[in-house]
């Protein structure tokens, strides 16, 4: 049926929200102190937006498993978010004592079925995939790594194997906006939970904390640190983008929809912002990634530490570069 | 019904209990040159004998549909005739020619599960030019001197069925499976055929040397690079990435109806097969982050077709590429590959 300026079916996944473009928060000054201005303002929009549940209850950790191997120590603990729901994360540091506090890493995952295989594990075998282990081989070079399954994912999740496909976190998320809120911005506000969570347990060092994220977990940590000002550097793989919206994000909420990238990256500077760029990323096009790097880099110059922001590209598909950043973290703890 | 130990009721865990128990009958485990050759003829003969019934060969009536010069290659799409009813589209880039050379290296470029020959010419499934795991390998072979071919296997690209014949969840590749065994045939083995025939539309152009072939893919590319190098011995140096692996140490859901060959278990396996291509050159890669086909279980067969190599006394013609990364074509190492077995003429085969 063709009929000129007729639709007859709402195209219900390239859903466009009126009045609201990535470029409507971006930062357009030119000096620090209209970033100043710009960042509060924005960051006071994004707090609004996120509609984080209002009272937080105690943490309450408990550490239900713990695990001695070569040159690290892993534990599992479990603590509360809200009224009636728990999260569970691992807990990985080097078995070597020392007398100064470690540096910590909040690691959020991507796609898969949840924190394990930043460990190595999967359904309780060992398992190798685009995460690289990243949780162990941070805690057998000094840091604290922090590994909290995300909502959905892993033992927080209802779906099969703690692996949810899209369309269950699309059910999910439509389940917290019905409650006011959105999937996107409950994750983020369990991460900013994690670094609570993270200094209560006095392990580490509160102002070296560092955030990695991969994929849909590098939203979760770009937002977070964005609005968290404990986070002192981040990493983040497969985010950076000149398109609008969350990228791998299953989120229909429209606030996230409209904004860009750039402008939760901007949130981030002046703190150090490694963009790691896999060329063949089918979630981020390269290319739209490549492009997105100077409005990053120009707020940097701004401040004259242009070498806290840098962008690796590598020859990879959805994976993390594990040494560089490992060295990122490394440089600024 | 209550679980007991000594019985099985899924299918997974009967293969998981069959693969203990399998004593396949022409496992290598020579340890002379004699017992390699005795070995080779005869897994060969029984290896013809699994890939069952071709089709009938008809003329390939190639056409050259459409034609696009890029500034560093040359791309067009040929459509050649594999069987009575059945065509085969196909990318070939091939460098801009310069006025000194005639004749070049070709490689077939085997794509892997996605959305068909696209992603090895640089195209998106949006249709828009980008990169996948498959590294945009025939833009690249082009780029580097090669003629670089990638036909679209049976239920991918072009040849995917259209949307009213999928019943999701339902695999294609199963289905097809299903549908062509009724007529006596394997879905893998008319890919393989379709293979062979890309092999005859190369020789049919006049700017491939025909003793120069070559053939890669990485996952279902690399099983049909690993089946079609094996069967055919017009391929003169291969490469097989993300995919050398024992099968029964694959998940359960980790293969399709495009990548079985009925059979194959009792005799060999993966090793066996890729065997075949000795005393050809052959690069395995292997991802070390890879969770479809596990680095540890993909050296173990890579330790078996070892043996097979160094049994013959050439195992320098077998190479391992194990890289910093997970299910994907790792470029450079490639290209290096054929650029050592292909790009002069070797007579001493």
């Amino acid at each position: 049926m063709a009929s000129k300026g007729r639709n007859f079916f709402h195209a219900i996944s390239e859903e466009k929200i009126p009045g609201l473009s990535g470029k409507s928060f971006a930062f357009t000054g030119k000096n620090e102190r209209e970033f100043s201005k710009w960042r509060e303002a924005f960051r006071h929009v994004l707090m609004t937006e996120l509609k984080f549940p209002r009272e937080k209850v105690p943490l309450r950790p408990e550490i239900i498993e713990s695990a001695s191997f070569k040159d690290y120590i892993r534990e599992k603990v479990v603590y509360d978010l809200e009224d009636g729901l728990s999260a569970a994360a691992w807990i990985c540091r080097p078995k070597k004592k020392t007398s100064a506090k470690l540096p910590a890493v909040l690691c959020c995952h991507g796609h898969g079925p949840g924190k394990d295989p930043l460990i190595g594990l999967y359904r309780g075998k060992e398992c190798l995939e685009y995460h690289k282990m990243a949780g162990v081989r941070l805690a057998k070079k000094g840091f604290v790594t922090l590994v909290p399954d995300r909502r959905g994912y892993g033992e927080c999740s209802m779906f099969v194997n703690g692996f949810p496909g899209m369309d269950d976190l699309k059910k999910l998320d439509a389940f917290y906006r019905r409650k006011g809120s959105s999937l996107l911005s409950l994750d983020i506000a369990d991460g900013i939970r994690a670094i609570d969570l993270l200094n209560e347990l006095g392990m580490s060092d509160p102002e070296k904390t560092g955030c990695l994220g991969v994929e849909s977990g590098a939203a979760v940590a770009a937002c977070l640190s964005a609005v968290d000002e404990r986070v002192k550097a981040v990493s983040l793989t497969s985010f950076i983008s000149t398109d609008s919206g969350m990228p791998g994000i299953a989120c229909q909420d429209k606030f996230f929809a409209g904004v860009g990238t750039i402008d939760i990256c901007s949130l981030i500077a002046p703190r150090p912002l490694l963009l790691q760029i896999p060329v063949a990323d089918p979630v981020v096009p390269s290319e739209n990634a490549r492009k997105a790097i100077p409005f990053i880099k120009r707020i940097y110059a701004l401040f004259h530490v242009d070498e806290r922001c840098e962008s690796f590209e590598f020859d990879g598909v959805l994976e993390l570069d594990y040494q560089s950043m490992e060295d990122w973290f490394v440089k600024w703890s | 019904m209550e679980k007991n130990k000594n019985r099985v009721f899924t299918v997974s865990e009967w293969r998981d209990r069959m693969v203990e128990h399998c004593e396949p009958k022409l496992s290598f485990s020579g340890r002379t040159r004699d017992d390699y050759r005795n070995w080779r003829r005869r897994f060969k003969k029984e290896f013809r004998r699994l890939l069952g019934l071709f089709p009938d060969s008809v003329p390939l009536q190639s056409e050259i549909i459409e034609r696009k010069v890029f500034p560093t290659y040359l791309r067009e799409k040929v459509v050649f005739d594999s069987e009575r009813f059945m065509s085969v589209p196909a990318w070939v880039c091939s460098p801009i020619k310069s006025s000194d050379t005639g004749k070049h290296p070709a490689v077939i470029c085997c794509h892997g599960h996605g959305h068909g020959k696209d992603a090895l010419g640089g195209i998106l499934s949006n249709g828009k030019p980008g990169v996948d795991y498959q590294k945009r390998l025939a833009v690249e072979l082009a780029e580097n001197g090669y003629v670089a071919i990638a036909p679209d296997w049976r239920c991918f690209g072009e040849r995917r069925e259209p949307p009213e014949h999928l019943s999701h969840p339902r695999d294609l590749c199963d289905l097809a499976h299903i549908t062509v065994e009724s007529f006596g045939y394997n879905l893998l083995t008319l890919d393989i055929w379709d293979g062979m025939k890309t092999i005859d539309y190369l020789e049919s152009r006049n700017d491939v040397d025909h003793s120069r072939i070559g053939c890669v893919g990485c996952s279902l590319g690399g099983t049909i690079s690993m089946f079609l190098s094996a069967a055919d011995q017009r391929i003169s140096a291969a490469c097989v990435s993300g995919y050398l692996m024992a099968t029964g140490k694959c998940s359960f859901s980790g293969t399709c109806g495009s990548q079985t060959l009925p059979g194959l278990l009792a005799l060999g396996d993966r090793a066996e097969v890729a065997g075949l291509i000795c005393p050809r050159p052959l690069l395995i890669q292997i991802g070390e982050y890879d969770s479809t086909f596990p680095a540890c279980h993909a050296l173990k067969e890579y330790e078996r077709l070892q043996h097979i190599y160094r049994t013959a006394g050439i195992d320098d013609r077998l190479g391992l590429d194990r890289f910093d990364g997970c299910h994907e074509i790792h470029l450079a190492p490639i290209l290096e590959w054929f650029d050592r077995w292909l790009t002069e003429r070797r007579t001493d085969d």
